[in-house]
């Protein structure tokens, strides 16, 4: 008996033994590595750069996914570099062939779809197949917009196989594969603004190998070159880890740029990328919980978008926090709008198709004062058209008479639209389910009563508003579009008429004036008719009136003191490689 | 009869209070339909996001519309849900309940299947997917609850039918060559009814209660004022201090749940046989 007690006292002692000394390795190596929590304010609908087709699902992209070319993070004004180059592109004296060198050694993430290590190398066919996988009607990429109409070859051979079963292996004069590493993209006429195109995560990469093999599940099961991988990815998940790429390239913190992020240069200049190891990244819609998790520290930085908060925590020059804020050790970021906001109408519903002055009437009947004050900050901007300030394209001295509110002369236009003493129909508002969404919709529908129009509200996940523009059944919703790159003429793109690109032309606009001078900005080497030739496509917008300007609007990012070197630019992506996370 | 119902009503304080409730639920509803109050509710009042004073005594929201017209409205919604969703539901439940209890064989066995199936399924899933199907809206809010409220009425009317089916009354009517039409209708539906009274008004708020998480899940109206829009505003509106609408429209639901519960609970003493004579 006496043994036993022993025993069973030896046995005690040593379980709680072992028990501390793993609880004590287990927290060690937490303080260890280190963690960025953010968070993404939709549902992530894919992991496939080439199909993806929205803000939430390129913000991610971009943390596993890399592209040809990339913004220099710190360099003002913007400049493009080399990502998966070597060097940028070589260019012909007519400009219209680019020869384009790979960097060797690039791997792709560990998978079980390669058999060995140089079957993950990033060589020129996989550039090749991502750019033909683009192109083919199957894939229903709207990235392809950009590209439309540009590469030698590339349209015929998409128009060729738009039933389906398309050949890769087929040639395309315009896309030569030179070397393992190198190739050629043979353009149609003259388009500077390729290079800025292969700064957006739609046009990340991808591994022709890991596409054959997971097919259409490389939505859930991304291989890319990037510095974080995933493990797995459940749709229905409302969290995604991303962990630090061990075979990714040496890529170092930039040692130069602009004055003001000296002390970003002086302090990471020349160190390896990325800092932290893991990302943990949490799928939250509404405001009220990312907020609570933010002040439990569950979150580290994210971006404000309810105005409730905004206003709570802003200054009365809506551009710095509070102090209470400051004092708790919290920073704010605001980067000025290189976004547009605007309820888009269906441009081919006949509602709408040649009824200008109903467009029009709407226009005017929107109170943009009370709602900015309501949902906005003062530093957001009126939208008169579609580029916003800081843009190839906006002009300073356009003022649109249609977007100022004035009830009177809206309920001119509404006589002058057809339908004087005649009712017109109910009017459907696709928008989000979030609170702020739908209070958005509200104020359209309160407004919108007093010139005779009801509005009736129909809330949706943004997949499925995305279904609704590509099947072309909507009649109004509401969107924002963000610079993809530092031009406006990612914002005109969205109007051109021929546009063949799923979802891209998404208010179905066309108009055969600006179809034209679209067509011929293509042709343009000289900047300033580049730019007025812009400006005169904005003011056909802002007169034809397709949407519903709203604001260009600011964003507001509020973060942890301990995040360092974040910086929120609208097209710049995959700037957590350049984040590190200090204790 | 006449005698007891008072004396129900007599001996409980709480059920006149519960009843008294009931009816200015019932009548401001009525009132809000028909247009006679709050059928401006969408106009601005005041500022945005007055609290409770003297003008607007149950403060304003975001737009500056009044919280009282909004939950006048969003009575309205509440009460229109709990009676056309009790009505199909008892429509459909008594129905099938007494065919299938009365005919039995191959038509109980489907009706049986039938309800099984639809109560295999939780609740809230069945009401989203058919939400999802029917597009949002009132409409799809009556058909989804209504679809699947009328599964306990069918179970009780059922079992209740199979009861009275073997009693001496129906055989004597088999006997003096009563039609099956006079036998359910006639016999048995009197000796049934009581359930399906009681039923009414357990459904009735039942369908109140899902009425409202499905607008606050952003599956119910989406158009007009509703208590569960008002409750799902709140989730922003209480960081800046904002309460009233989440206080006003929760206090409303509790109440009409209460008491109809009260009600509910009263009526099945009323009406059940076997508890009267207790």
């Amino acid at each position: 008996m006496k043994n036993f007690k022993i025993l069973l006292g030896t046995l005690i002692i040593s379980t709680l033994l072992i028990l501390y000394v793993k609880k004590n390795r287990t927290s060690n190596n937490i303080k260890k590595e280190k963690v960025l929590r953010n968070v993404v304010s939709s549902k992530v609908k894919t992991f496939d750069p080439t199909r993806s087709n929205d803000i939430y699902c390129a913000r991610q992209i971009a943390k596993i996914y890399d592209t040809l070319l990339e913004y220099d993070y710190l360099e003002r004004p913007f400049k493009l570099k080399p990502s998966l180059l070597e060097e940028m592109p070589e260019i012909s004296e007519d400009q219209l062939t680019y020869t384009f060198k790979l960097k060797k050694g690039i791997l792709f993430h560990r998978d079980e779809c390669f058999e060995n290590d140089k079957q993950r190398e990033l060589q020129a066919k996989d550039v090749i197949y991502t750019l033909k996988r683009m192109a083919d009607v199957k894939t229903m990429s709207n990235s392809y917009g950009y590209i439309q109409n540009r590469i030698k070859g590339l349209d015929e051979w998409r128009r060729k196989y738009k039933d389906g079963n398309a050949d890769y292996d087929e040639k395309i004069e315009g896309l030569q594969e030179l070397d393992k590493y190198s190739f050629r993209i043979k353009l149609k006429s003259p388009f500077s603004e390729i290079l800025n195109i292969f700064v957006l995560p739609g046009y990340s990469i991808i591994s022709k190998i890991a596409y054959q093999k997971y097919k259409e599940d490389l939505a859930k099961h991304p291989v890319g070159t990037g510095p974080f991988y995933i493990k797995e990815f459940n749709p229905q998940s409302n969290e995604i880890i991303y962990y630090k790429n061990p075979d990714f390239r040496d890529e170092y913190f930039p040692t130069h740029g602009a004055a003001e992020y000296q002390e970003m240069i002086d302090k990471y200049g020349g160190k390896k990328m990325p800092f932290v190891d893991k990302i943990i990244t949490k799928i939250i819609v509404e405001e009220s919980p990312k907020w609570l998790k933010f002040n439990n520290n569950e979150i580290d930085y994210m971006n404000i978008t309810c105005h409730s908060n905004l206003k709570n925590i802003l200054d009365e020059t809506s551009t710095d926090l509070k102090e209470e804020y400051k004092a708790k050790g919290l920073d704010l970021l605001v980067a000025i709008g290189q976004s547009t906001n605007f309820f888009c109408f269906n441009n081919i519903h006949p509602l709408f198709k040649d009824n200008i002055n109903l467009r029009r009437a709407m226009n005017l009947a929107f109170d943009r004062e009370t709602y900015k004050n309501l949902f906005f900050t003062k530093i957001d901007k009126n939208a008169q058209s579609i580029i916003p300030p800081g843009l190839s394209g906006y002009d300073y001295n356009y003022k649109n008479e249609f977007c100022e509110y004035n009830l009177k002369k809206a309920k001119e236009y509404i006589i002058k639209s057809g339908y004087y003493n005649k009712k017109i129909p109910v009017i459907t508002l696709e928008t989000g389910t979030s609170i702020k969404d739908r209070q958005k919709a509200e104020f359209l529908k309160k407004c919108m009563r007093e010139i005779g129009i009801e509005i009736k509200i129909q809330t949706n996940t943004w997949p499925a508003i995305a279904n609704k523009i590509n099947k072309k059944e909507y009649m109004m919703t509401k969107m924002g579009w963000y610079a993809d790159y530092n031009s406006g003429k990612p914002f005109l793109d969205t109007f051109y008429g021929h546009n063949e690109a799923q979802g891209l032309n998404y208010t179905y606009f066309n108009n055969e004036e600006y179809n034209q001078i679209f067509e011929k900005t293509a042709f343009m080497r000289n900047m300033k008719d580049k730019d007025r030739a812009f400006q005169k496509l904005n003011r056909i917008i802002g007169d034809s009136l397709p949407v519903l300007f709203l604001f260009h609007t600011a964003h507001y990012i509020i973060k942890k003191s301990k995040v360092k070197n974040y910086l929120y630019v609208t097209f710049i992506y995959g700037n957590e490689k350049y984040v590190d996370v200090v204790s | 009869m006449r005698n007891l119902e008072l004396k129900i009503f007599h001996n409980n304080k709480i059920l006149v209070l519960a009843t008294l409730i009931l009816s200015i639920f019932f009548v401001v509803a009525i009132l809000s339909y028909s247009g006679i109050i709050a059928s401006n509710w969408y106009q601005q009042v005041g500022g945005s996001y007055d609290s409770p004073n003297i003008k607007n005594i149950f403060g304003t929201d975001i737009f500056g519309r009044s919280v009282l017209a909004k939950l006048i409205k969003g009575t309205e919604t509440a009460i229109s849900i709990g009676f056309v969703v009790s009505s199909i539901a008892i429509i459909i439940g008594l129905s099938l309940g007494l065919i299938s209890g009365y005919f039995g064989g191959i038509i109980d066995e489907f009706i049986v299947w039938l309800y099984t199936t639809i109560a295999s399924i939780p609740n809230i899933i069945l009401l989203i997917a058919f939400t999802f199907i029917l597009e949002k809206g009132i409409m799809s809010v009556y058909i989804a609850l209504a679809m699947t409220r009328w599964v306990e009425i069918c179970r009780l009317i059922r079992a209740e039918v199979i009861k009275q089916k073997s009693k001496d009354y129906i055989q004597a009517s088999i006997a003096i060559g009563a039609s099956h039409f006079r036998r359910i209708f006639y016999h048995i539906l009197p000796n049934v009814i009581h359930i399906a009274i009681i039923q009414f008004s357990l459904v009735f708020q039942v369908s109140i209660k899902s009425e409202v998480i499905l607008s606050y899940l952003g599956l119910g109206e989406q158009n007009q004022p509703s208590w569960g829009l008002m409750i799902n505003d709140a989730k922003v509106e209480i960081i800046r201090g904002v309460w009233w609408q989440l206080v006003f429209a929760t206090i409303a639901m509790f109440l009409i749940v209460l008491s109809f519960n009260i009600v509910s609970d009263a009526l099945r003493d009323f009406l059940d046989p076997k508890l009267r004579n207790k």
